[in-house]
């Protein structure tokens, strides 16, 4: 009678077993790596970089029709959701989109006015990887996610993540995911960023002029390399897009906002490479209404540095810094961090909001403090 | 089981039957508390405490015969807090995996659950929690390292979060969960005992306390106050199960955890139901009082009359009534005469 019980019970917990009902192949789902946005005459197109599972190496180094190991998949709508759900028919499999590594949306589509509902619709997609990253495109987005390819490893989601890294790793790009994008757009804090994209070679990319102190690399031909490059900074206010930072002002920018561990400066065309000796340090003062707000930096050298070089150096650097501030208090932007500060010294929500943070960051009083040290011997 | 040991598992039954419950409506269904929820938990307990100790201390004296519309009463509040948090558990489950099913069908086999448990005692389920918490710790800590170059302390601010008004609202609620729940084990537990058997039901809240504002504190450093429709469910499940912020690995423990703790909760809930109602109605089988707990529960969940009931009945109202109930019963100690005889 026991035993009965309990094939009974077992019977009866069987039927709760409901966690395998959506089990599937995995040559069942089209995972999408890479999203694209866009705008077109009809409305939104997206466009999706997908890999044919069960594509060997050798296959596709034959080269031959249909065995590339990566395809690009498009759909337009006369909006997001409708492009989506044709993107679902275009795919012919259950599209999945749990895997992303970026969302890439052109540089036109994210100044407009429809962005900010854009970014809401894309971060409420069901199951949509938000955390992938976030790249702002020179051009339309489709021919930017069609030429992503593998340059040095076998998957393009593992290639994506190293550059990032590495990039990231020199300081040039922010570290900035769609999620940020999102949660940034409707919090009362810090203006987001994206990652600036452009096709190496093209009509366009990184064309400021170096400012005076730090180094970086510039836009460098195609030829053997990877074509799709990231250097520099898109700033958005309100979820629109309204500058653009070229990879010297995203060092600079990373540097305030304590990204950065170790880069590279030059002073009269002698080169020092210098790393930070502890985090960043940002302050912000409220007297009556009118806002200071203070960078401190510790940085070290690695090799020593003549006296008259190194205070030229932190000269040179504190304008940089001072330089970005201004830059960005004249866009009423503040992408480095200094919200959360002054958000510390208001008891609730709604006085902050009341405070009007872009208004008093734009007029506010910047100081830089940089102590800069050679090693010790 | 030693009887020192009762205590122990008593002190961290009551956290765990707490925590799940407090946390879920903080966190989900209590928009307007957001960056204050800790001191909601704070306030909420500071008002529970006194409201325990005084059940605790009627539960020892008075006559059962007294107690038992005090039982009946929590009986039915719990079954109530049952409901909403089964429709919330259910929710999550749509948002994670089954977005196709309807949530009411969801709620099926968080029911089925409940039932089971009814049946296996509330000294089941209670022991069951000692397990369940040291698992439930091991996800919580591989969670908080995947999590912790994700965190940023600068979310906390301001610290008042969306106003006092938010804060005195979510404190009354986590005061009357953590009243009735607690109340529950006082209840349940009131067998004759010497001190050291009793159920810890102080250390009990006071370990919950500090557990619920350690995980609020790393959930709001998760990801930055919203407002708007930003504070709607299912943003509110997003940034708390999946949280557009780390990999998709650590989505795992996140999703696992929670749905342990609200399941044991569920379990508790109903199971303490089925307990008051045997205890006020001796001769009901454990099989009937399973069935009169959750029967109930699922026809609150499956109408989706829980909501109105509860839109009905403001937090503050919620533990007035309990609160009311406890002092009827402690005036009843003296209109009965004879309290407790031990067996």
């Amino acid at each position: 009678m026991r035993v009965i019980r309990l094939i009974l019970m077992l019977l009866a917990a069987s039927l709760l077993l409901c966690g395998c009902e959506n089990a599937g192949e995995a040559e069942n789902h089209a995972y999408a790596l890479v999203l694209g946005v866009d705008r077109t005459e009809e409305g939104i197109e997206l466009t999706i970089r997908i890999p044919r599972i069960g594509q060997t190496q050798d296959q596709s180094e034959r080269g031959s029709a249909g065995s590339e190991p990566y395809m690009t998949l498009s759909a337009s709508g006369s909006d997001y959701a409708q492009a989506m759900e044709q993107l679902q028919w275009t795919a012919a499999r259950e599209l999945n989109l749990s895997q992303l590594k970026l969302i890439v949306v052109s540089e036109s589509l994210a100044s407009d006015d429809a962005f900010p509902p854009l970014i809401r619709a894309i971060a409420e997609t069901r199951h949509l990887y938000t955390t992938a990253g976030f790249i702002v495109c020179e051009g339309a987005a489709r021919p930017f996610v069609e030429g992503l390819e593998t340059i040095l490893g076998t998957r393009l989601s593992s290639e994506i993540n190293a550059m990032f890294r590495h990039y990231a790793a020199h300081g040039v790009i922010p570290k900035s995911t769609f999620a940020d994008l999102y949660d940034s757009t409707l919090s009362p804090y810090s203006d987001p960023t994206g990652i600036l994209g452009f096709i190496s070679g093209g009509t366009r990319g990184p064309e400021k002029l170096q400012p005076k102190s730090v180094i970086v690399p510039r836009a460098v031909s195609s030829e053997g390399g990877a074509d799709r490059r990231y250097l520099g900074t898109a700033v958005f206010r309100e979820g629109r897009l309204v500058c653009r930072l070229d990879a010297a002002d995203t060092l600079l920018m990373n540097l305030i906002s304590g990204r950065v561990d170790a880069f590279t400066c030059a002073v009269e065309g002698r080169m020092y490479s210098l790393s930070s000796a502890s985090r960043a340090r940002q302050s912000v003062k409220i007297d009556g209404g009118r806002v200071r707000m203070e960078v401190k930096l510790r940085l070290t050298s690695e090799a020593h540095i003549p006296p008259e070089d190194l205070d030229a150096l932190r000269s040179a650097l504190a304008e940089d810094l001072r330089r970005v501030i201004a830059q960005c208090q004249g866009l009423r932007v503040e992408p480095f961090g200094f919200a959360s500060h002054a958000a510390m010294r208001f008891p609730t929500l709604e006085a902050w909001e009341a405070f009007d943070w872009r208004s008093r960051f734009s007029t506010a009083e910047v100081r830089v403090d940089i102590s800069l040290s050679n090693p010790v011997a | 089981m030693r009887r020192g040991q009762r205590a122990e598992v008593s002190s961290l039954s009551v956290a765990m039957a707490i925590v799940p419950r407090v946390f879920c409506g903080l966190m989900v269904d209590t928009p307007d508390v957001h960056n204050g929820a800790y001191l909601s938990v704070l306030l909420g307990t500071l008002l529970a405490l006194p409201a325990v100790h005084g059940l605790q201390f009627v539960a020892e004296r008075a006559n059962p015969r007294g107690m038992r519309g005090l039982r009946l009463l929590l009986a039915a509040w719990l079954s109530l807090d049952a409901a909403a948090l089964i429709d919330c558990t259910a929710a999550s489950a749509g948002y994670v995996a089954f977005a196709h099913v309807a949530t009411r069908l969801l709620a099926l086999p968080l029911l089925a659950a409940a039932l089971r448990a009814s049946v296996s005692g509330e000294r089941t389920v209670v022991y069951t929690a000692t397990l369940l918490v040291r698992a439930s710790m091991l996800l919580l800590v591989l969670l908080i390292v995947q999590q912790l170059p994700y965190l940023r302390a600068s979310w906390l601010a301001p610290v008042l979060g969306f106003g006092t008004r938010g804060i005195l609202r979510a404190g009354v609620w986590t005061a009357a969960r953590m009243t009735g729940i607690a109340g529950a084990f006082a209840l349940l537990f009131q067998d004759c005992q010497t001190s050291d058997g009793k159920p810890r039901l102080i250390q009990g809240m006071c370990l919950a306390s500090a557990v619920l504002v350690f995980l609020i504190v790393l959930r709001l450093m998760m990801a930055p106050s919203m407002g708007g429709d930003a504070m709607r469910r299912l943003n509110r499940l997003d940034a708390l199960l999946t949280n557009g912020r780390a990999p998709l690995y650590s989505q795992l423990p996140m999703i696992t955890v929670w749905f342990v703790g609200t399941l044991h909760a569920i379990c508790f809930e109903c199971c303490a139901t089925g307990a008051m109602l045997r205890q006020s109605l001796p001769a009901l089988k454990r099989w009937g009082s399973a069935i009169l707990s959750v029967g109930p529960v699922a026809l609150l969940t499956l109408t989706g009359l829980w909501k109105q009931a509860l839109d009905a009945l403001p937090a503050g109202l919620e533990y007035g009534f309990l609160l009311g109930g406890i002092c009827l019963s402690a005036a009843a100690i003296h209109l009965q005469p004879g309290g407790r005889t031990c067996e």
